[in-house]
């Protein structure tokens, strides 16, 4: 992933370089008054090369890709999720009676009170 | 980052209630303080209150609280917490109280007119919450989580017309979401609008991979249809079919159906494949 990266900053350093070139070119040709001036070949390819190369190293070096697909998207999530209705809980329920009780201050309480009584 | 506010990051985003695991992975990232490194610190605080008050932990729950207050001064989110502490005690009446003003202060608070149907519904009173949610609904139409309560509030009374209009919206608003289509499905099954069912089981197993549950839904609906010339007379009347398939596509239907079941269990323990041949066999 690394080496990824590190391809992928030669090779945007390279395209700077052509575009770089291309500046220089163009002062040079008018300074020199010539009409018309067409990039040479080695400049265009540069840029190309350097864009073609850049793009794939972005791509292998982003790390693993995730699946596109809506189905795969859906995995994450069950069925209890889906149907839990967050903003609609209600809270009198035994969930507080359904821990172990040793470490459970309710029914600690209830076991001293159970115990006064007896 | 901790893998445990990971972990609480994804049961946060799953919507799943497990406040047993919630306050178990909390436990140490609160003593030590290292709850405050989070990124999502609020909403990890948030979590573990309303975890705390499902376990019966009024002290955790209350500390929280005061905490959450004093970073958001006056924030309704916040309020509604305390209205949950009180339900979750057993003041129904102040917790009510609290949900009317803050709705007399904003009426569009959804929050707060969630939870008084909540409470409406704690109390028993579920024909009064039927009809607040639907007063709620008239403004609220795009809230799908409102919709499904409606649907289970109608289940609860065996209204399985109303119930699946519900899920019909739900559906509009998720159309590839395969968990509203397979309730659908077992609605329409239930209340014996066959083809209905049948299109809706197959929509699920479409969506859906080898969908276990849908191919059982798929069998059991083909095979119905198929059974029907057997019943009596009235059963016959009163069976939707819609614009079921042909005999020999239901036979097909059913024969995949056990075919990918039959392949689904491969990977399942021996008793339990043992036991779904068995059924499929029948």
């Amino acid at each position: 992933m690394s080496t990824a990266r590190g391809v992928a900053v030669a090779a945007f350093l390279a395209m700077l370089h052509s575009g770089f070139s291309a500046r220089e070119y163009l002062r040079y040709s008018k300074s020199i008054g010539r009409q018309d001036p067409t990039l040479p070949i080695e400049i265009v390819l540069e840029c190309l090369i350097s864009l073609v190369i850049m793009t794939v190293a972005v791509v292998v070096g982003v790390g693993i890709l995730r699946p596109v697909s809506y189905e795969a998207e859906m995995k994450r999530y069950s069925i209890d999720g889906i149907y839990s209705r967050p903003s609609f809980q209600v809270f009198n329920h035994r969930g507080r009676f359904l821990r172990p009780i040793a470490d459970h201050p309710a029914m600690a309480e209830q076991a001293v009170k159970d115990k006064a009584a007896s | 980052m901790s893998s445990a506010a990971e972990l609480l990051s994804e049961i946060r985003q799953s919507s799943e209630r497990r406040p047993f695991e919630v306050l178990k992975l909390a436990e140490p990232l609160l003593n030590t303080g290292k709850i405050s490194r989070a990124e999502d610190v609020w909403l990890v605080y948030e979590q573990v209150f309303t975890a705390a008050i499902d376990e019966g932990q009024i002290e955790l729950a209350k500390t929280i609280l005061t905490i959450l207050q004093k970073r958001f001064n006056d924030s309704q989110r916040v309020r509604r917490l305390y209205g949950m502490i009180n339900e979750a005690v057993g003041h129904p009446s102040e917790a009510k109280q609290l949900y009317t003003q803050m709705l007399d202060a904003d009426e569009t608070n959804v929050l707060a007119s969630k939870r008084l149907i909540a409470l409406l519904k704690a109390e028993g009173h579920t024909k009064e919450a039927i009809s607040q949610l639907v007063t709620y609904l008239d403004t609220h139409a795009n809230d799908f989580e409102a919709w499904l309560e409606l649907c289970s509030l109608y289940l609860r009374h065996h209204l399985y017309p109303q119930a699946a209009f519900c899920i019909e919206e739900v559906i509009l608003q998720q159309p590839a979401n395969h968990y509203f289509h397979l309730c659908y499905a077992e609605i329409c099954y239930t209340m014996g609008n066959l083809g209905t069912a049948l299109k809706e089981y197959l929509r699920v197993v479409e969506l859906s991979t080898d969908n276990v549950r849908g191919f059982y839904g798929v069998k059991l609906v083909a095979d119905r249809i198929l059974d029907l010339g057997n019943r009596p007379k009235k059963e016959q009347q009163d069976a939707a079919l819609g614009d079921a398939p042909q005999p020999a596509t239901l036979q097909r239907l059913s024969q995949l159906a056990t075919e990918r079941l039959v392949y689904a269990y491969n990977r399942a323990s021996e008793s339990s494949r043992k036991a779904a041949e068995a059924w499929l066999k029948k």
